[in-house]
């Protein structure tokens, strides 16, 4: 198993998929470890797991969707073990919808309390939901999000709605208990 | 907030020093696969050590105990402890999935892995309890000589109690596992 050839056709397109995705993948580990301390071990793991990937990558979907497929899946297994038992249930956006509106009590002031909003928001959702979230905000449109999730579009489309929604209510909220 | 500002925000967040770590093929990567490879190994080391001490103590009663039956139970409990640490090293080889499936679309990813979980635990009796069931009841029933009518049966409820309760517990989490199938179930409809 170990590489002993770095210049395999697996060990160059996984140089040329972290040369394209690298930004990515780390804010995907933000968005699947809230522990700063913990996000280089998942870094780590979703490293390998793509490299080993590779070696099966025979161009069934872009290089893009493939990466983003073993990092949210490699992610979503990673919060399913780690998860506290109190955690075990994750909400899903409906009950968010009525979490948001209920209790709002942090103040934003500036960008990154606006990031730390976001991302409390990412951590509350279940795999799924948390991924498709994460193609969201990386500017992925429905289509590919489909791709890579296995989801319909029409699904993704009502999932972005919603999120979308739930996200303007949180900023709205937050920004009228500042006033 | 719109949508450009919010994806703005999302993209344009400070990357920590875990960005180092994205070279990690050319320079880590052999130290990388031996550290997850070190990580699966240590998933079942605890339940290792705890069938080996097992094995060790009634390994010891087998050899010394003066009645019978008791003997005979220390070494099926042996034999019992046996069976479930070759099913612990079977499952962790199992535990490293095929590097195909790692490409799958999350929700036939995901689905397939909760489907393995619920199975390992709804069966978790099978090869955890099972395999030292017999074991332990010749055992007691050594205990209880020479005379049966007279043994406190009520002493084996510090053995069937655990068990039940880590039945029940396994049993459970499969339940909550099944209604995440269900949900997934319903996102695939």
């Amino acid at each position: 198993m170990k590489p002993q050839n770095l210049n395999l056709p697996q060990d160059l397109l996984y140089q040329q998929a972290l040369a394209a995705h690298e930004s990515e993948l780390i804010r995907f580990v933000a968005g699947y470890e809230r522990d700063p301390a913990k996000r280089a071990d998942l870094l780590q793991e979703i490293h390998f797991a793509i490299w080993r990937s590779m070696a099966v990558f025979k161009e069934q979907c872009s290089l893009r969707t493939w990466v983003y497929r073993v990092a949210h899946n490699v992610g979503a297994t990673h919060v399913q073990r780690n998860m506290r038992p109190a955690e075990q249930n994750h909400a899903d956006l409906a009950a968010l919808a009525l979490h948001i509106d209920e209790s709002t009590d942090v103040v934003l002031a500036d960008r990154n309390l606006d990031l730390a909003r976001v991302m409390q928001f990412i951590h509350s959702l279940g795999p799924l939901d948390r991924e498709v979230m994460l193609l969201y905000l990386e500017g992925i449109d429905a289509a590919t999000s489909s791709d890579i999730t296995g989801l319909s579009v029409r699904n993704i489309a009502t999932k972005i709605h919603r999120i979308k929604h739930l996200l303007s209510n949180m900023f709205k909220s937050g920004v009228n208990h500042h006033e | 907030m719109n949508d450009e500002n919010l994806q703005s925000l999302w993209q344009s967040q400070p990357i920590s020093n875990t960005q180092s770590l994205s070279h990690a093929f050319e320079h880590n990567i052999q130290q990388d696969i031996r550290s997850f490879r070190h990580k699966i190994a240590s998933r079942n080391q605890q339940e290792s050590i705890c069938a080996v001490i097992v094995m060790l103590i009634f390994g010891y009663y087998c050899w010394a105990l003066p009645e019978y039956l008791m003997r005979v139970g220390s070494g099926l409990i042996v034999l019992g402890s046996a069976v479930i640490l070759y099913q612990l090293q079977y499952r962790a080889a199992l535990q490293e999935l095929p590097a195909e499936q790692l490409g799958l679309p999350m929700i036939s990813y995901y689905r397939a892995e909760l489907v393995r979980q619920r199975n390992m635990l709804r069966r978790i009796w099978l090869y955890q309890i099972c395999p030292v069931l017999p074991g332990i009841s010749v055992f007691f029933w050594g205990m209880a000589q020479p005379n049966p009518a007279d043994f406190p049966w009520q002493v084996t409820s510090v053995v069937i109690v655990p068990f039940l309760v880590v039945l029940a517990m396994n049993l459970n989490t499969a339940r909550k596992i099944q209604i995440e199938i269900n949900k997934l179930n319903q996102e695939i409809e």
